[in-house]
C-alpha cells in the first residue's frame, strides 16, 4: 500500500515546474486521482496529464485564472464535477514581476497578490469543505517571504501572506486534523524564472552561493510536499520547511 | 458586452486599459503604443488580457494574443502594439463569439 494510497489530490499551477513534478509525485505515491489547474499551456497541462496517469493516478485539467474574481469557485467547481471531494490540496500557482518593488504598480500588485496569495486561501477555503477530517495543502513558497531579494518585486510580500495564512489556517483546521504547511524553495530549474532575460546568469550566481552547489530539480521539491500530505508528517502543521540546498544559511 | 463597432470596442478598451495602468483614457488614442506611451510592461499586457476576458466574456490564449498583436513582424511585438491593433483584435473576437 502506497502512503497516499486511494486520495484525491487538486493542484494548482500543475502543468509546469514545482506543480507538475508536485502532480506526478503525489500519483506515484498512491494518489488516485490528480487535477491540476493551469493558466494558459494547453498543451503542457496535456503532457502534465499523460505523465501524472503514466504515474499510476487518473488526471484531469482544468483551465482557470485564480487571479479573476470567481476565478477559484470555477476552478473548484469544474473539478469538482469529477472528483467529488478533495483529499490533498496543493497551491503551486504563481505569477511575478521581476521589478524592484518600489517601482511596483498598484495593478501588478493586485494581480500577483490574487494569483499567488488570494487564490491559495480562497482554495484552501473551497477544499476544506470538500475534504474530509485528516487531509492536508501544502502551498509554495519562496525565500523572498522573509528576505528581501533583489528585483524580486512583489512576490516577497505575497509569499509572506501565504505563509502568514499557512498559520493562521492550520490553528483553525487542527481540530479537523487538516494539516496546513508551506514549502520555501529557492531557485528551482524548469520553472519561470527560465524565460527570463539574464537567466543563465541568475542560475549561475545562485548555484555558486548554494552550499550544495547547485539550484533545485522541481523534484526535490515535489518530494517534500508529497512527505507533507503523508502520515509521517502527521504532527508537521503551520510550518514552513525551507528546502534551498542550504542557500539561506550563508 | 456585445460592441457592435470600433469606435465602441476602442471605447471600452480605453476605460479598461486606462484604469489597469492607471492613465487617463481620454489621453489614448487608437495609435497609442501600449509599451512605448504608456509603459505596459509584460506583466501588465497579462493583466490587460485577463481584464478585456472578463469584460468581453470570451477567452483568449496568450500565444493567440502575442501572434495577433505580432502580426507584421514576429520579432516585434512592442512596436506593433497599439490600441488599434487591440481593437482591432478585440473586434474580430467579438464578432467571432456572437
Amino acid at each position: 500500500m502506497s502512503a497516499l494510497d486511494g486520495r484525491r489530490a487538486v493542484v494548482t499551477g500543475g502543468s509546469r515546474g514545482i506543480g507538475r513534478a508536485a502532480a506526478i509525485a503525489l500519483a506515484r505515491a498512491g494518489a488516485s486521482q490528480v487535477t491540476i489547474g493551469y493558466l494558459d499551456n494547453e498543451s503542457a497541462a496535456s503532457e502534465a496529464c499523460r505523465l501524472i496517469e503514466s504515474a499510476g493516478a487518473r488526471a484531469h485539467a482544468v483551465r482557470a485564472n485564480l487571479a479573476a474574481a470567481g476565478g477559484v469557485d470555477r476552478f473548484f467547481n469544474e473539478a469538482g464535477a469529477n472528483d467529488g471531494g478533495v483529499d490533498v490540496f496543493v497551491h503551486c500557482a504563481a505569477m511575478a514581476a521581476f521589478k524592484p518593488l518600489a517601482e511596483t504598480r498598484e495593478n501588478q500588485w493586485d494581480l500577483i497578490m490574487n494569483t499567488n496569495a488570494r487564490s491559495f486561501l480562497s482554495g484552501a477555503q473551497r477544499a476544506a469543505a470538500l475534504m474530509p477530517d485528516g487531509g492536508c495543502m501544502v502551498a509554495v513558497s519562496s525565500l523572498g517571504a522573509m528576505r528581501a531579494l533583489r528585483n524580486y518585486g512583489a512576490m516577497g510580500p505575497t509569499k509572506a501572506a501565504l505563509e502568514s495564512v499557512v498559520r493562521g489556517l492550520a490553528v483553525e483546521l487542527a481540530p479537523r486534523g487538516v494539516r496546513v504547511n508551506a514549502v520555501s524553495a529557492g531557485l528551482v530549474s524548469d520553472t519561470g524564472i527560465d524565460t527570463l532575460p539574464g537567466a543563465a546568469a541568475v542560475r549561475d550566481a545562485a548555484s555558486a552561493r548554494t552550499p550544495m552547489g547547485r539550484i533545485a530539480r522541481p523534484d526535490e521539491i515535489a518530494s517534500v510536499i508529497v512527505f507533507l500530505c503523508e502520515a509521517a508528517s502527521g504532527w508537521i502543521t503551520g510550518q514552513t520547511i525551507v528546502v534551498d540546498g542550504g542557500w539561506s544559511l550563508v | 458586452m456585445t460592441p457592435k463597432t470600433f469606435e465602441d470596442v476602442f471605447s471600452a478598451l480605453s476605460r479598461l486599459v486606462g484604469d489597469a495602468l492607471r492613465v487617463d483614457p481620454a489621453t489614448i488614442t487608437p495609435e497609442t503604443n501600449l509599451i512605448y506611451d504608456l509603459n505596459a510592461e509584460s506583466i501588465d499586457l497579462v493583466d490587460i488580457r485577463f481584464r478585456i476576458e472578463e469584460a468581453f466574456g470570451f477567452r483568449i490564449e496568450q500565444r493567440e494574443f502575442i501572434a495577433a498583436m505580432a502580426a507584421d513582424n514576429p520579432r516585434d511585438v512592442g512596436s506593433q502594439l497599439t490600441m488599434r491593433r487591440l481593437s482591432e483584435f478585440v473586434l474580430a473576437r467579438t464578432e467571432t463569439v456572437s
